[in-house]
């Protein structure tokens, strides 16, 4: 596949976000935003809707009210600057594609606003268009394509302008979910060739895990943690994180010393021994761990080095395929299992009898 | 929205031409109206004399009590005739309602003055179809006596705007209503008065208020019948007669606004919060059902009965245009093709000055109404809903009242290279008829901004476009659609304005062609060629509104030709 030329064009640049803050008239969307994403990388908004992360995203392009605090986009404040003026390149949600104009005229707009002589602009669009594949297309309207066709469209004429940064507005979440395999895949092998730092908003965390470099989770306008998607799954650091990405039992109590050992209390009448809890003791806390950490057993069964031995009974289960998932009653608490499966694997009914192997060293204390 | 020290500069500047251009030629015209109407017209003091003198006088009572009780029955004949059509269409499963569309056209491409004296021959004591029916049965019908003809001409005209609501309400409401109704166990009678009738309710009031302050105000028709104990007609015979220093016509204008604003009004009460947007994808509408022989044979007999009527002034109109005489007769004793030579020889400056005066208004009514559409819609400028205010507030000031304005406001504004009163210029006419149908083309270019979504601009702002540029490249091409349908229903509508012209023409050569057929109209031997005056004005109107149809639908259909049909393509990138 055809490369753009990006040997004039220039390196990858760095996003810096200081202390970013913003109002829609009294409501507060974010506040006190801080950030630094590294040239080239490709990073993820994850949040919620109403987190604010597509807020934040438009910030970045100078869509929105006035923000306080400052944007730097390869060391320049561009805080006060007019979108047109930024070169910062955005794919919409919906595209945007302009119905009045062909895919051709489409993609042209922006070197024609940029006023390139016609020769460049033609070569320009024709690499582009050849890039997402769709040179076949240059004369059609956005109208005669399909969503995928439309989404690569927009990509097209967004990268032909050559931003310093590429902005991604969940531009996958229009596209049924097969395309959109296909399409997430396509726009990280176009990023990576073309070495653009990116920014994708999504709020769907296996297409934020699948693509990203580090992903900043948002919540209520503030950034709950930044990280790798492999650190944020195995170490979050609060109650939201664990929750937002993938499942977790979250059980509110607190540590103590009994005996000499730190032991986990919930409110709910569970206690766990905790392997490595140093400064970890008082109340308010949370203890998290995930459903594949515990195998669940027959109430007979015995106990590995390592492990605690809770007693439940099973309260629900449902069949997802590679596997299991129960919820078994301990306590005032509904724990979720899940129990790998394949063909002939032993499965338990609701109100068996259990004992569940949690792995003490895989429970994580947060604070609440 | 953002705002850009350059763009902004722009934006002020614009919206403050506009907001001069309204404050001259609609609010100190209006404003200076209800001033002198509460002054002394000796002292200039203010007072409520002027008032006391007309309620005390019996000839505005009189007219007072006319205006109210023709709008009145108006509003009520438009709705028997609006109702049985509104009924077909969206009950019933029926090959006719095409024809029931074209019904709620026809109506609107003629201003009901032009068919006003046609409509006294076919009708009026002596006229054809009373010749029929007491050669039959012995009697006549008073379908024109007095305000009988205004009410009936008026609601011939004006049940469109009855029609159009009230189906669209019913339209509106989804299937699942009625059928959540019914599943509660809800049927019948009791079906229609708890759910239909509630949820039509809104879009027939609005209808209905819409049609009482068009007739309250309507100066030509009653004129053309030589009615003239109206309230409109009786500003207009005080200003012409006595004088624009006689207070009365400023206390009728001043009680024409009031009524206008209150029925402005009712319709917004009865549409706020009202807005049932219902139909989901795929349902809507009521249930339809088929309709049983001699049902389907009662509803095109009342089709047919409704076209005739809606078709009369039409037809009479084009015998009168063709008719040598037409008196005491059914139909003309000949036809032939005088009237029209001579209208010709004479109506040349008529034509020409219609073209280019409800062009211009229609040009700059786009101008106006895209530039306010924008400024309200997309932009952070203080006070920029006043400019959509005022601008839709033209809708209830009468063409009579902004006449008088005109006259009293700019008598003494002499315009320097012409050197005249500006109230006498030709520009005058071409500013009254923009003023008057800013509301329409405003309400077109706001629907068709309203349709462009704010993200197409933020594209064009993100790939290095400024705002300016993106009004260009972007807003203005996707709007022009809605930017052409505005322009043709200012210029066919103010084609065929009267009231407001008819105080502002100075002098013959500047007259515009409904000014010309009034004049006809006055003598019997000028009916002839003032019809087929009549017949030209209706087809400029026909024809501009039916090449709207074409190039909206054009546009339209380039917008989405082959969408469905082009396959998915999921090849690599």
């Amino acid at each position: 596949m055809p490369e753009l030329n990006r040997d004039n064009g220039p390196d990858a640049v760095g996003v810096v976000i200081d202390d970013l803050s913003l109002s829609f008239g009294e409501t507060e969307v974010l506040k006190g935003v801080n950030l630094t994403i590294e040239p080239g990388e490709f990073f993820t908004f994850l949040g919620p809707s109403g987190s604010g992360k597509s807020t934040l995203l438009r910030a970045i392009a100078g869509f929105g009210p006035t923000p306080g605090g400052k944007i730097l986009i390869g060391g320049d404040d561009v805080t006060d600057l007019a979108p047109w003026t930024r070169n910062v390149g955005m794919v919409f949600q919906s595209y945007a594609l302009w119905p009045h104009m062909t895919v051709r005229k489409n993609v042209a707009f922006g070197l024609e606003e940029r006023k390139l002589p016609t020769r460049e602009i033609d070569q320009r669009v024709d690499e582009a268009l050849n890039l997402v594949g769709l040179l076949e297309f240059a004369d059609r309207r956005p109208s005669q394509l399909s969503g995928g066709q439309q989404q690569r469209v927009a990509l097209a004429r967004t990268v032909v302008i050559e931003p310093r940064v590429l902005l991604l507005d969940e531009p996958l979440s229009n596209l049924d979910a097969n395309l959109r395999v296909q399409m997430r895949r396509d726009i990280l092998d176009l990023q990576r060739k073309l070495k653009l730092t990116t920014i994708f908003v999504t709020h769907d965390q296996e297409e934020a895990n699948t693509t990203s470099d580090r992903i900043a989770v948002l919540d209520q306008g503030i950034i709950q943690q930044i990280g790798s998607p492999i650190e944020l799954y195995d170490e979050p650091v609060n109650r939201f994180v664990a929750d937002f990405l993938g499942t977790a039992n979250l059980l509110n109590g607190g540590v103590a010393m009994i005996d000499g050992n730190t032991v986990f209390k919930s409110d709910g009448g569970m206690t766990i021994p905790l392997a490595n809890a140093e400064n970890q003791s008082g109340d308010n806390r949370i203890a998290m761990f995930r459903p594949q950490d515990i195998a669940i057993q027959l109430p007979d069964c015995g106990v590995s080095e390592g492990e605690v031995a809770i007693f439940g009974k099973v309260n629900h289960r449902e069949f997802l395929g590679s596997l299991v998932r129960y919820g078994v009653t301990v306590g005032e608490h509904i724990i979720a299992v899940d129990d790998s499966h394949s063909a002939g694997r032993r499965t338990f009914e609701t109100g068996d009898d259990v004992v569940l192997n949690l792995t003490v060293k895989q429970v994580k204390i947060l604070f609440d | 929205m953002k705002i850009f020290s350059r763009s902004n500069w722009g934006v002020t500047t614009l919206g403050l031409a506009i907001a001069i251009f309204l404050i001259a030629f609609l609010i100190i015209p209006v404003a200076t109206v209800v001033v002198v109407a509460f002054q002394d017209p000796n002292t200039g003091e203010l007072t409520l004399i002027n008032f006391v003198d007309f309620f005390n006088t019996s000839l505005f009572q009189e007219s007072f009590f006319n205006s109210f009780y023709v709008a009145s029955m108006s509003v009520v004949l438009a709705t028997i005739i609006a109702l049985p059509l509104a009924y077909f269409t969206t009950r019933f499963n029926f090959g006719g309602a095409a024809l029931i569309q074209t019904l709620g056209i026809i109506p609107l491409i003629m201003p009901p003055f032009v068919g006003a004296v046609a409509m006294l021959l076919l009708f009026g004591e002596n006229g054809s179809v009373n010749l029929l029916v007491s050669e039959w049965f012995g009697f006549t019908i008073p379908f024109m006596e007095g305000l009988n003809g205004v009410i009936l001409v008026e609601s011939i005209h004006y049940f469109p705007f009855i029609l159009i609501n009230l189906s669209a309400a019913l339209l509106n409401i989804d299937r699942s209503m009625e059928e959540s109704a019914q599943n509660l166990g809800a049927s019948g009678l009791r079906l229609f008065r708890r759910i239909v009738f509630p949820l039509a309710m809104p879009g027939y009031i609005a209808g209905a208020s819409l049609v009482f302050l068009k007739v309250f105000d309507d100066l030509a028709t009653p004129l053309l019948l030589n009615i003239n104990n109206m309230l409109a007609p009786q500003a207009y015979l005080r200003i012409s007669s006595i004088g624009i220093s006689d207070p009365m016509g400023y206390v009728i204008s001043v009680i024409l606004v009031a009524f206008s604003l209150f029925s402005l009004w009712v319709a917004f009460l009865a549409l706020k919060n009202k807005d049932y947007s219902m139909v989901q994808k795929g349902g809507g509408g009521l249930m339809k059902r088929d309709l049983r022989p001699w049902e389907k044979i009662g509803c095109y007999a009342v089709i047919i009965l409704i076209l005739g009527m809606v078709l009369s002034p039409h037809i009479g109109l084009g015998l009168l245009s063709f008719g040598t005489i037409w008196s005491y007769s059914a139909l003309p004793d000949a036809f032939t093709l005088e009237h029209y030579e001579r209208m010709f020889s004479i109506a040349g400056p008529f034509i020409s000055n219609t073209l280019l005066y409800a062009g211009l208004a229609a040009l700059i009514d786009v101008i106006l109404g895209t530039a306010i559409a924008y400024i309200v819609w997309r932009t952070g400028l203080a006070g920029r809903k006043w400019l959509d205010f005022i601008a839709m507030g033209a809708v209830a000031v009468p063409g009579v009242v902004l006449g008088i304005g005109y006259l009293r406001t700019f008598v003494e504004f002499n315009v320097p290279i012409v050197d005249k009163p500006l109230a006498s210029w030709w520009v005058i006419i071409v500013i009254a008829l923009a003023i008057r149908r800013l509301p329409y083309a405003l309400r077109a270019c706001t629907a068709a901004l309203q349709q462009v979504s704010v993200m197409l601009e933020e594209a064009a702002e993100n790939l290095g476009a400024t705002k300016a540029r993106t009004v260009r490249r972007v807003v203005v091409p996707l709007m022009t659609g809605g930017i052409l349908a505005g322009f043709v229903t200012s210029f066919a509508t103010a084609s065929v304005e009267l009231s407001a012209t008819i105080m502002l023409v100075s002098s013959e050569s500047d007259a515009p062609l409904a000014y010309g057929i009034y004049e006809f109209m006055q003598s019997a031997a000028g009916r002839g060629p003032g019809a087929a005056l009549g017949i030209v004005a209706v087809l400029i109107v026909g024809i501009a509104t039916y090449a709207s149809h074409r190039v909206i639908e054009h546009t339209e259909k380039k917008r989405s030709s082959g969408g469905i049909t082009v396959a998915e393509q999921t090849g690599a990138v």
